[in-house]
């Protein structure tokens, strides 16, 4: 999820601790501020510092003047081969195409297991945002725009079949031979290795306590962990039980990351916890406890995001017209 | 009589915030603070004088929201030898789509303010009253939340031609590190200026002005004039080339919800709301991006000072309502639906003024060079710097322009620059203003 | 200025923005003069200035002001204003049970509310003790305006001179008792 979705359920956390948000009142807001930075820390380790650290065995650098799917698709799959033959994991860099300060010529790797080859296709160059800014490169001087080269290994797809390489520096996959002797393409194994653990959650919540007290240490270790969880409900899962366990498991692929509804159904929830969760521990009250809390929860948060996920839903149901002129209602990913 | 004033004061205001907002580096709240200053000390600053006044600085504020788009988008260009990220607006400035631009942006203002104006009057009150009585004692730790938030979210954007390794960390953490720079010396310079003002007490509300004239005015001006950046022609939009409704109504609701979080919270500005809300909603598209701005700017200037003119629980919040407050403390009904009547004004005079405002700016920038609109706007900046703090002031504005450039040459968030008000209110909001106070110099 | 494109490897012609060496041909030295000077002086600038502003802050004086003097443009002021610790039935230092102190400050044209809460207080009365009625106090403070236009001075020091007979009323002038709140702005749309 978004650093915003998981800072702000980080201090929702926080404020469900009584004994913090009476520490806030009292002049010292540090446990639901912890919250917050513990919430959104995991990440932060990983993009700041992991990231940077992750070596490559191979490189694929395109040219920005030339543009070669033929170059990409079989360095990609000689990458994969050199795996199967020397069996050992090979990390695999794939650098992006800047063409200038907000532009990125987009191309995307897609892994077909199937047919046992890997397909390269030049797309559209695009801003930060992934908005098309001009279409597609002209092929010029004998390079192509799209190529496919043949594997001899078996594939096997650990996060998504196909990869988008726009923006910033390019993603780093793993090719590592399985028991059963196929190759799993991995993406981005620097993140969520280690530092989406329950395992770290906890010291952070103890070195928190020593540290700040106990609402400190609940807060921190408690939003820590949250952020782990959450992030294992997508698609790349996490390695919850590091240092016990070495690999990512997947997640529950009940969303991705960067989904819109979840983030803003995460952020919202949150501040309407905060809010409610401030109200209900300050003194006086403004409002009473108890039934008038769960009310106020489901008419500012619940309500609401259900009739925004209800519009969301009709608005992302399309009509596909057949080619047999049968009208098909198809349901696109939000 | 009252009425005719409220007009009179209302259109007058309106054309000042007009050219106000055309000019770089000048803020609505130094040309309304220069205004409140001789009326405060006016004995006709009761009755029709004074709600003419009052109308014409609500609906300077709104006109002002408007027209600031003309300098931000289109004398703000870039030069990609220069800087990491180019903005939306610049890249559409760059393209010859800059009129285009500051109309989205000019276009997502008179939204913001049209619902605002709808919003306040039916749960303005009810909602803002009962937000200050829960989040009222806890003000200081979520302005540390938003710091902390700011300063953790900036990720790294170099790097990533260095092979893996310790080479490689320091050049990606280049950005990062030159952004929490920026933010320790810009939060260090206002901690230095709260303690220590170059203006007299009387003009304590221009304390900041040269500071964040050099902070967010000189640097671009500075790098237009260093690297001779050229414009090229701005193209006329035509019709049809808008975005799609559903991409602008992300943008509306990411930059109501960010405005009227600045509007609401104290120190917290238009910008950093923007960010938040723009990252809460994932706003992509730059079209939706540019639309938020606008809305976010209107919503944070209007709102925060009509929250100013509620009946029964006005909340002063930015410098706007505080200048009125000066003059006039807003009272009852009749005063609320002044300042809502004066900022409609203000803005529907934006509305028919926006078409030929953007053809004269498109126009000068067509016949005269970056360089020397850069040189002038400069100009005219530190001349403002100079007449509300002297000399003091122009130094503190050269400083705050060095700072302003690290941002923008080492590939950081400008909103790193806001430390200049976020931390020391955040240190004074905590308890540590007289530590502060020692730590910086001897006590009288 | 260099005469190759803003931001495009010369060697090469590739971009790479405002990188020093191309990541593609590996040549180095590639990014304007002036680009480079900016950089080296924007960093000068803002530490040293910095630095210089500090030693400047370290020897100027803020101002010292009156009770009469307050307005209403003085919100966030930093100043200096010195005077007794009003006797009265509602003066005097007091210190409540939830850290706060405050007293009011008399100096013979006026009176104002100083008033330091949480921390803070806890801070100013560990460091400068906390002030009683009738001591002659300088405090150090930012002036604050409220939402109902009355003036509050926020400590960030005071000195406390026990027993002081300095005598700020001078002839004709009213005595700290006598003297009403700062002044304060005037009100409504028609009054």
């Amino acid at each position: 999820m978004k650093g915003i979705a998981h800072f702000s359920m980080g201090v929702a956390i926080a404020s469900c601790v009584p004994a913090a948000v009476r520490s806030a009142l009292d002049g010292n807001g540090w446990p639901l501020v912890l919250g917050g930075i513990a919430g959104i820390l995991p990440d932060t380790l990983d993009f700041r510092i992991s990231r940077y650290l992750a070596a490559h065995d191979v490189e694929i650098v395109p040219d920005p003047l030339r543009p070669d799917a033929s170059m990409i698709a079989q360095g990609v799959a000689w990458a994969i081969d050199r795996c199967a033959a020397r069996r050992r994991g090979i990390r695999l860099r794939l650098r992006s195409i800047r063409m200038a300060s907000d532009r990125w010529q987009s191309y995307a790797v897609r892994f077909d297991p199937a047919a046992r080859k890997v397909i390269v296709e030049y797309g559209p160059v695009v801003d930060p945002g992934g908005g098309i800014v001009c279409g597609c490169p002209p092929e010029a001087g004998g390079l192509r725009l799209r190529a496919e080269a043949k594997v001899r290994a078996d594939l096997r797809i650990e996060y998504e079949a196909e990869i988008s390489v726009a923006g910033f520096d390019g993603p780093l996959l793993y090719l590592e031979q399985m028991k059963d002797g196929r190759i799993s393409v991995g993406f981005l194994p620097w993140h969520r290795r280690w530092s989406h653990s329950l395992f770290l959650a906890a010291s952070a919540g103890i070195a928190s306590w020593l540290a700040w007290g106990t609402e400190a240490g609940v807060a921190a270790g408690c939003a820590w962990a949250a952020h782990a969880l959450a992030d294992h409900c997508g698609y790349m899962g996490s390695n919850l039980l590091f240092p016990l366990t070495a690999r990512r498991e997947e997640g529950l692929k009940m969303m991705h990351s960067s989904d819109f509804f979840p983030n803003l159904a995460a952020v919202w929830a949150s501040l309407t916890v905060i809010f409610l969760n401030l109200g209900l521990y300050s003194r006086p009250r403004p409002f009473a406890c108890g039934m008038a809390y769960w009310r106020a929860l489901f008419v500012g948060c619940i309500v609401p995001l259900a009739v925004i996920r209800y519009l969301l839903g009709r608005a992302n149901r399309g009509i596909r017209v057949e080619k047999s002129g049968v009208r098909k209602k198809t349901k696109r990913r939000n | 009589m009252i009425a005719l004033a409220a007009i009179i004061g209302a259109v007058a205001g309106a054309a000042v915030g007009l050219v106000a907002g055309c000019v770089p580096g000048l803020h609505v709240y130094n040309v309304m603070g220069l205004l409140a200053i001789p009326a405060a000390h006016c004995a006709a600053a009761d009755g029709a004088a004074g709600v003419a006044l009052t109308a014409a600085l609500a609906a300077m504020a709104a006109s002002y929201c408007i027209f600031s788009a003309v300098p931000s988008v289109l004398f703000a260009a870039p030069d990609e030898s220069a800087v990491f990220i180019v903005a939306p607006s610049q890249r559409g400035l760059m393209e010859g789509r800059g009129i285009e631009s500051a109309l989205t942006v000019m276009a997502g203002g008179v939204c913001g303010v049209c619902a605002l104006l709808a919003a306040m009057p039916l749960a303005g009150q009810r909602l803002a009253s009962a937000a200050n009585r829960v989040l009222h004692p806890h003000f200081g730790w979520i302005l540390w939340s938003v710091t902390a938030f700011m300063l953790l979210s900036e990720w790294p954007k170099t790097g990533g031609e260095y092979p893996a390794g310790w080479r490689r960390l320091a050049r990606g953490w280049m950005t990062p590190a030159a952004g929490l720079l920026t933010f320790f010396l810009s939060g260090f310079l206002g901690c230095l200026l709260m303690q220590r003002p170059v203006v007299p007490p009387s003009s304590a509300f221009q304390n900041l002005m040269p500071a964040l004239v050099g902070l967010f005015t000189l640097p671009w001006l500075l790098l237009n004039i260093a690297c001779g950046t050229r414009i090229p022609v701005q193209k006329q939009p035509q019709p049809g080339e808008g975005a799609p409704v559903p991409v602008l109504a992300l943008g509306f609701a990411a930059g109501f919800a960010g405005g009227a979080f600045a509007a609401f919270f104290p120190v917290v500005t238009g910008g950093v709301g923007a960010m938040l809300a723009g990252q809460a909603l994932s706003v992509r598209d730059w079209r939706a991006f540019l639309f938020s701005q606008g809305v976010s700017r209107s919503v944070y200037l209007c709102g925060s000072l009509l929250l100013g003119f509620l009946p029964d629980y006005p909340l002063l919040r930015g410098g706007g309502s505080r200048l009125i407050a000066s003059i006039r403390r807003p009272v009852g009904q009749a005063d609320f639906f002044l300042a809502l009547a004066a900022v409609a004004v203000g803005v529907s005079l934006a509305c028919w003024s926006a078409g030929p405002a953007l053809r004269a700016a498109a126009k000068l920038i067509a016949r005269f060079s970056c360089s020397s609109i850069s040189i002038v706007s400069a100009l005219i900046a530190l001349l403002l710097v100079f007449a509300a703090a002297g000399w003091r002031g122009l130094l503190v504005a050269c400083v705050a322009a060095g700072i302003g450039l690290l941002p923008i040459v080492f590939g950081s968030r400008r909103l790193n620059c806001l430390g200049v008000i976020l931390l020391p209110i955040a240190l004074e909001m905590s308890g540590f203003g007289p530590d502060i106070a020692r730590f910086l110099g001897p006590l009288p | 200025m260099s005469e190759h494109e803003s931001g495009v490897c010369p060697v090469c012609g590739r971009f790479v923005g405002p990188a020093d060496a191309c990541p593609y041909c590996e040549a180095e030295g590639i990014s304007p003069q002036p680009v480079r000077m900016l950089r080296w002086g924007a960093l000068f600038s803002s530490t040293a200035g910095i630095i210089f502003l500090w030693l400047m802050a370290r020897h100027s004086e803020p101002a010292m002001i009156r009770a009469a003097d307050i307005s209403p443009q003085m919100h966030l002021a930093r100043v200096v204003m010195e005077g007794f610790v009003e006797r009265g039935s509602s003066a005097g230092a007091e210190t409540a049970t939830d850290g706060r102190i405050w007293f009011r400050l008399c100096d013979g044209t006026g009176s104002i509310m100083v008033k330091a809460e949480g921390m803070a207080a806890r801070r100013l009365a560990a460091r400068y003790g906390k002030p009683d009625r009738g001591e002659f106090v300088t405090v150090f403070g930012t002036v604050e305006m409220d939402r109902r236009g009355r003036a509050v001075l926020r400590p960030a020091a005071w000195t406390i001179r026990p027993g002081a007979e300095k005598n700020l009323r001078k002839r004709g002038e009213p005595s700290c008792a006598a003297v009403t709140d700062t002044p304060q702005g005037r009100e409504g749309l028609l009054k």
